[in-house]
C-alpha cells in the first residue's frame, strides 16, 4: 500500500512539472516562431528570386553585382 | 467467488454495450459516421431503448453496486468536458455531476465507486489516445487533443496505480472487458 501511494505521488510531480513545463515550452516556442518567421521568408525569397506569399518571380540578377 | 466473478463479467458485458449504445446516441453524429456494416447493428439502432433498458436491468440483477457504479460514472466522465452546457431539467451539468456522485456516495460502498470512476476515466482515456487523429480531423472533443498526449498517459498511469490499491481482482476484471468492447465495437 505504501509503494502505491509513493509511485502516485511522485507521478503526480511528474504530471505537474510536464504540463508546467510544456505551457511554457508552447509560450516560447510561439515567440521564437514570431521573430523566425520574417528572416526566413527574407532568406527563401532570397535564395529562390521568388516572393514566398505571391509566389511572383522576379528578373534573377545574372552576373552583376549586389 | 468463482460465481460472483462470472457475474460480473456478464454484468460488465451487457453495461459496456448499453453505455456504447448510449454513447453513439448522446454523440448524434449518425450522419456523419457511417452506418454500422452488419445488418444485425444496423437493425438495433433503431430499437436501442428497449434493449438498453432490459441490457441495464439485467446487469443490475446480476451486480448491483458494481454496475451502478460503472453506469454513473460513465455517465460523469461523458458530459465532463461541456460542463457548463444546460440540459433538460433545467440544471447545469456540474450540478447534476454533484448529484450523480453524492447519489453515488450514498449508495455504494465508496472504494466500489472510486474504483469504477478511475477504471472508466481510463478506458476513457485510452479510447482518446487511440482515436486522436480521428477526432482531430472531424473536430470532436477529444481529451489528448486538448491536454496533450503526455499528460493524459500520465493521468491514466497514476488512476491504474489508483484503482489497483483500491482493489486489483477488480481492475484486472473491469479493465480487459471494457477495452475488448472498445475493440468489438468498433470491429462490428
Amino acid at each position: 500500500m505504501l509503494y502505491g501511494y509513493i509511485i502516485i505521488l511522485s507521478l503526480l510531480l511528474i504530471l505537474i512539472s510536464y504540463s508546467y513545463g510544456r505551457k511554457i515550452g508552447n509560450k516560447e516556442g510561439y515567440y521564437k516562431g514570431i521573430s523566425e518567421i520574417p528572416l526566413s521568408l527574407k532568406l527563401s525569397y532570397l535564395q529562390t528570386n521568388e516572393c514566398p506569399i505571391c509566389n511572383k518571380q522576379q528578373q534573377s540578377n545574372k552576373g552583376g553585382k549586389g | 467467488m468463482w460465481v460472483e466473478i462470472f457475474k460480473r463479467y456478464i454484468a460488465l458485458f451487457l453495461l459496456g454495450f448499453v453505455i456504447k449504445l448510449l454513447d453513439d446516441e448522446v454523440d448524434q453524429d449518425e450522419n456523419l459516421r457511417k452506418l454500422p456494416r452488419s445488418q444485425m447493428l444496423r437493425e438495433v439502432q433503431f430499437f436501442k431503448l428497449p434493449y438498453c433498458l432490459l441490457f441495464l436491468s439485467i446487469a443490475m440483477m446480476l451486480d448491483t453496486p458494481y454496475s451502478f457504479a460503472l453506469f454513473s460514472s460513465a455517465y460523469i466522465t461523458g458530459m465532463f468536458h461541456v460542463s457548463t452546457q444546460r440540459l433538460p431539467f433545467k440544471l447545469k451539468s456540474y450540478q447534476e455531476i454533484v448529484i450523480v456522485f453524492l447519489i453515488n456516495i450514498l449508495l455504494v460502498p465508496i472504494g466500489v465507486f472510486f474504483n469504477c470512476l478511475f477504471l472508466i476515466v481510463i478506458i476513457q482515456f485510452l479510447d482518446d489516445l487511440m482515436d486522436m487523429n480521428y477526432d482531430f480531423t472531424y473536430g470532436y472533443f477529444n481529451y489528448a487533443n486538448r491536454f496533450g498526449k503526455g499528460e493524459v498517459i500520465l493521468v491514466i498511469l497514476i488512476f491504474l496505480v489508483a484503482s489497483i490499491m483500491l482493489s486489483w481482482v477488480n481492475t484486472l476484471i473491469i479493465l480487459p472487458t471494457g477495452i475488448f468492447i472498445n475493440y468489438l465495437y468498433s470491429w462490428l
